[in-house]
């Protein structure tokens, strides 16, 4: 490896550390208090760009990259799905999810859900199910960043894969160094101009976008085909219908995507956000698919496929490019495993150990319990990327699709289905992870050709529905509960120009007044 | 018949879903106008 | 017409005249009425955490307040309080009790912070108790319409008829 990139990979981390310390004194100088409590940083731009840009940084520059390579342009279903999935996150749960969240008095997204369907159930087995997927999600990022390191500095894969493990857990445990809403932001503007920088390259090398297709058509016609390599996947609409789904849909019931709704400074915060969202995703999310099949005429004897996008910007990208863009790749596959594993570990914290095991836990307990579960997960990820790695793309689209199929109705029903009860939504939740599960475990998907997504969502769906319905008299949704959904949906008659100037903040305030009012009346009337 | 040299049903896949995205953005931005002056409103209070 | 309780409370920055025009610019200012006022409880807490950023150890320390009907938390600007005699039907009941709010403070004043920094640490809160604090708030009628109005931000929502 050149020095040229280690001085520029260097160089970026002085940088990115250079912002941190302006932010860090320029919060400061202002109100850190604020900054640090009120969460006011969270606006529109950078909820779009965390929303999808540090949640799958690890698989969208080794997985989706590989998938190219091996499938050619079929693998471009998962990209266009993907494209829309930010926008129709916040639109259809966004802004009703922040309110009903405030109104619940929820914290992390699986308390929420235990708040709406109540149910010690829901956050046993809800928790319990996203501890084990995050943590095998986050073995993925380990995997990437142990491959990245070791290309970029040359050293042997255990041990550039050990750094990379302990820099993730350096990250995790004093984020506080790096994590300034401004480097989030500078990061991801690299990612874009980073990958968009390597296609250029790469269609520059090839001779442009026609040439270069009418190559990978001498090597193999059927890459450019959306049917895969060998047409393997012709006609087989229902692991389509999955591909589709996995990363539109799919991200409505992801925990660790839908908290960041909770997080949002105001309702309004969806509407732009989406709006970013969709524009960063078409530059962002079809590239590193389409840098994996044009990798079948640049490198072709690439003996690791999910390497490809690396290999092509050190090959094609003068030194000090490679520098700066593996860095900005480096650092956020760092940052997606570093928001992964304070995820796992909060939920494990206070959904489960907190909730059930010591309720009067202190806070050094909770802490002690959280990074004990972080480095049990750095442990184990350390071995199995090491002795026998999965790739990067199968354990991504394992964790995803056993969440989206275990959550996506109980999230979406949670605001927008008034009947979703407990037993319908802790149906759903079993019966669409153990289908998903069952499906990915032993490869359903060849006999059926069908996707586990589209098996598992789909399942999670009509169990939701039909046992919601069939125990509405045994299991009616709480009052209150109700009446936070009619808050979060204010629909009725009051006119529109006073819930424009409504502040949704006073929501819980309004809700007791209100609730004192009526029994004060009913006091007089006794 | 092929456009940038990719089979016409590719291209109509790779570029008819983001077109198809691009729209439901436009469509979501001016059904929730009001959203934004929920928030004016909400500047003015504070 | 009960007694009156002497209660500290926020200073009101918005009075009944300000809750008027603020209502009444949104909807109609000549059916705009003040149907009544009602202090709602709070439990005021100071809390205090250690963190690490670029600049070194940094002791910070906030305003808490939870919400003495819910338990619901949250962070406030610095106000200032006066003591007020309230007559007692326009005090709303405190229904948490000092233990749980100071629990739910630290919960989540460690929370945020954590989310904030986006690391997994002890921030070592430590919370003192400031006791109870009322806020007032306007409840306006407008039409068939009831507004809560903020005595301190002038922030508004509107409630069903009651």
């Amino acid at each position: 490896m050149s020095t040229t990139v280690i001085v520029f990979l260097v160089l970026y981390y002085v940088v990115v550390l250079g912002i941190g310390y302006w932010a860090a004194r320029r919060g400061a100088g202002e109100n850190l208090e604020g900054y640090l409590l009120g969460g006011r940083n969270v606006g529109p731009m950078t909820t779009a760009l965390t929303l999808q840009s540090t949640t799958m940084s690890g698989y969208m520059f080794l997985g989706a990259g590989g998938l190219g390579f091996a499938q050619g342009y079929w693998a471009l279903w998962y990209a266009v799905g993907d494209i829309g999935g930010g926008v129709l996150n916040l639109s259809v749960i966004g802004r009703r999810m922040r309110k009903l969240s405030q109104m619940l008095g929820a914290l992390t997204s699986i308390e929420y859900l235990e708040k709406r369907y109540p149910s010690p159930a829901i956050r046993l087995i809800g928790g319990t199910l996203t501890v084990f997927l995050l943590g095998f999600y986050v073995l993925a990022q380990l995997i990437a960043g142990g491959k990245g390191m070791a290309l970029v500095t040359g050293m042997p894969y255990p041990v550039a894969l050990a750094i990379a493990v302990l820099v993730i857990l350096i990250y995790t445990f004093m984020g506080g160094y790096l994590a300034v809403a401004y480097t989030d932001f500078f990061q991801s503007l690299i990612m874009l101009v980073g990958v968009v920088w390597i296609m250029s390259a790469a269609l520059a090398e090839l001779g442009g976008p026609t040439a270069a297709h009418a190559q990978i058509a001498a090597v193999d016609p059927t890459l450019l085909t959306m049917w895969g390599k060998d047409l393997g996947f012709e006609g087989q609409w229902g692991v389509v219908a999955g591909a589709l789904l996995i990363f539109s849909v799919g991200y409505m019931g992801w925990p660790h995507v839908v908290t960041r709704h909770m997080a949002m400074t105001r309702p309004a915060t969806a509407r732009r956000a989406g709006a970013w969202a969709t524009l960063w995703n078409l530059f962002f999310v079809p590239t590193p698919y389409v840098l994996g099949v044009l990798a079948v005429v640049i490198l072709p004897g690439l003996a690791d496929p999910e390497m490809a996008i690396f290999e092509i910007a050190v090959k094609l990208l003068p030194a000090a490019v490679t520098g700066l863009v593996m860095a900005a790749i480096m650092a956020a596959i760092m940052s997606t495993a570093d928001s992964l594993l304070l995820q796992t570990g909060s939920i494990a914290s206070r959904d489960l150990y907190e909730r059930f095991i010591n309720p009067k836990a202190t806070e050094k307990q909770m802490v002690a319990v959280s990074r004990g579960l972080v480095l049990i997960i750095a442990v184990i990820g350390y071995a199995v990327a090491l002795v026998e790695p999965p790739t990067v793309f199968s354990i991504v689209v394992f964790a995803t699709t056993v969440l989206g199929s275990a959550f996506l109705p109980a999230y979406v029903c949670a605001v927008w289905w008034r009947r979703a009860n407990t037993p319908g939504a802790l149906a759903s939740i079993v019966a669409g992870a153990t289908v998903a599960f069952v499906w990915e475990a032993n490869g359903l998907v060849d006999s059926t050709q069908l996707h586990p997504m589209l098996a598992g969502v789909t399942t999670s769906t009509i169990a939701m529905v039909v046992v919601s319905l069939l125990t509405q008299r045994s299991s009616p949704v709480p009052p209150h509960i109700l009446d936070a959904m009619t808050e979060s949906d204010r629909v009725g008659p009051i006119p529109e120009r006073f819930l424009r100037a409504a502040d949704s903040s006073l929501a819980p305030a309004a809700s007791e007044v209100a609730h004192a009012l009526r029994e004060e009346v009913r006091n007089d009337q006794r | 018949m092929t456009l940038l040299g990719l089979p016409i049903e590719t291209a109509l896949v790779v570029f008819g879903f983001p077109l198809f995205w691009i729209a439901y953005t436009i469509v979501f931005l001016i059904r929730t106008r009001h959203w934004e002056r929920d928030d004016a409103a909400d500047d003015e209070t504070r | 017409m009960t007694n009156g309780e002497s209660v500290l409370c926020m200073r009101e920055q918005v009075d009944a005249v300000g809750a008027l025009r603020i209502v009444g610019s949104i909807g109609d200012t000549s059916k705009a009425a003040i149907e009544r006022k009602i202090y709602y409880p709070y439990f005021w807490f100071r809390a205090r955490c250690r963190t690490t950023t670029l600049l070194g150890r940094r002791v910070v320390s906030a305003n808490c307040l939870i919400d003495a009907r819910n338990g619901l938390g949250a962070t406030a600007d610095s106000f200032e309080t006066e003591a007020s005699m309230v007559e007692a039907d326009a005090l709303l009941a405190a229904r948490t009790t000092v233990g749980e709010a100071d629990r739910a403070a630290r919960r989540f004043v460690a929370h945020s912070f954590g989310r904030s920094l986006r690391m997994l640490a002890d921030f070592g809160v430590t919370t003192k108790a400031l006791g109870l604090v009322y806020k007032a708030f306007w409840l306006v009628r407008v039409g068939g319409l009831t507004v809560l109005v903020d005595s301190m931000t002038g922030s508004v929502y509107p409630m069903k008829a009651q």
